[in-house]
């Protein structure tokens, strides 16, 4: 036991063996005088003289009888795997959702083959499959000239008329309206 | 596990209700305390109880200790405070020889020599302990003393100093407990073993 003892001293004993005997110093009073002596030893080897402090300790455990005990919350992150994602993984995975998103955004934007949706308004006798609404959204898929057509249309549009509130925004977002024929 | 670490579970062991384990820590840090409040107050008798308060209030605050920091550096912060407030209390003020308002006073581990002003009582005993050491570590087999010694002077790891005296890791561990233990026998009669005394 002594020997695991010196052992943990130098830092080569683990996490378990160090648990058993704190546990076994709490109720071994021999073993607590071998933690003192080995304390004092180890200060007088390397920094020479020390103060002469005998039953300081036990004064002081003394004065503790009369203190509450000390409970706090045992931590759960205060291992090291918990902490490296906090602080190293879960920024690296904020980038890549980040980078991912706005790649997103400019392939969807960029992609000339998507379906764009427009709003027509039913005919009146083409109403039956959906003669509940007043008008509703259709996909279609506009030949590649219409699109780069509408584009020129709209940057030159947005050109004339500036930016707006957020005219970062602004450019992405487009409008279309359309009138029903009587 | 590290000094630190070792540290830092005596701390959960308290914040778990064991108050016996805070005994370890000031068994521990009382001596490296002891030094640093020298550094500042010169009556023995104002060091002691300086010493106590400090402990006393780390105590109190570990319930919020985190381990951001080693525990020593916390307590010397603790002990370095109690000190000046007291002093500020008496009218007097912290020597700008002190170096205490610096980084230094964290690693203000001693070296310096003990102040001549110390009671009589204690200079003896003072003295008789680092002679106790000395004899007992000049008695020792060649071989344990220079395990010891590149231990606790050189602070060289089990492995290193393995490799140093070329001898298996669990000769070395054999060695500095048989080393410890011959000079630690020799301390006992010194350190406190009265009913009053122990802890």
């Amino acid at each position: 036991m002594k020997e695991k003892l010196s052992a943990m001293f130098d830092g080569d004993a683990d996490e378990e063996t160090s648990r058993m005997l704190f546990d076994r110093i709490r109720r071994d009073a021999a073993l607590r005088g071998t933690w003192d002596a080995y304390c004092l030893l180890g200060d007088v080897v390397r920094s020479g003289a020390q103060p002469g402090m005998e039953g300081f300790v036990a004064r002081v455990m003394s004065r503790l009888e009369a203190e509450p005990t000390v409970l706090a919350p045992r931590r759960t992150e205060n291992k090291s795997a918990p902490r490296l994602l906090r602080h190293r993984l879960l920024p690296v995975a904020a980038s890549v959702m980040g980078v991912l998103a706005v790649g997103g955004v400019v392939a969807a934007l960029s992609d000339e083959e998507r379906p764009t949706l427009v709003v027509v308004s039913p005919s009146p006798d083409g109403a039956a499959a959906v003669n509940t609404a007043s008008s509703f959204i259709v996909d279609s898929a506009p030949p590649r000239a219409t699109g780069v057509a509408r584009r020129d249309y709209l940057a030159a549009h947005q050109a004339m008329t500036g930016g707006g509130p957020v005219p970062a925004a602004v450019q992405y977002v487009r409008t279309v309206s359309a009138q029903a024929e009587e | 596990m590290s000094d630190r670490e070792i540290d830092q579970q005596l701390v959960e062991r308290i914040q778990g209700g064991d108050k016996q384990a805070f005994g370890l820590l000031v068994s521990k840090y009382q001596r490296k305390l002891y030094r640093l409040l020298a550094r500042l107050v010169r009556d023995p008798a104002e060091v002691e109880d300086l010493a106590q308060e400090t402990f006393i209030k780390a105590y109190r605050a570990l319930g919020s200790f985190r381990g951001e920091s080693a525990f020593y550096t916390w307590l010397y912060r603790i002990g370095i405070n109690t000190a000046k407030n007291y002093l500020a209390a008496q009218g007097r003020r912290v020597s700008a020889s002190s170096g205490l308002d610096s980084s230094e006073a964290e690693s203000a581990e001693g070296g310096e020599r003990l102040r001549d002003l110390d009671t009589p009582e204690r200079q003896l005993m003072t003295r008789q302990i680092a002679q106790t050491v000395d004899e007992a570590m000049a008695d020792l087999p060649a071989e344990l003393r220079e395990a010891i010694t590149l231990r606790e002077l050189e602070g060289l790891s089990y492995e290193d100093i393995a490799s140093a005296m070329g001898c298996p890791i669990g000769t070395v561990r054999s060695r500095i407990f048989r080393a410890r233990e011959a000079i630690a026998a020799r301390l006992r009669p010194l350190l406190g073993t009265r009913a009053d005394e122990r802890w």
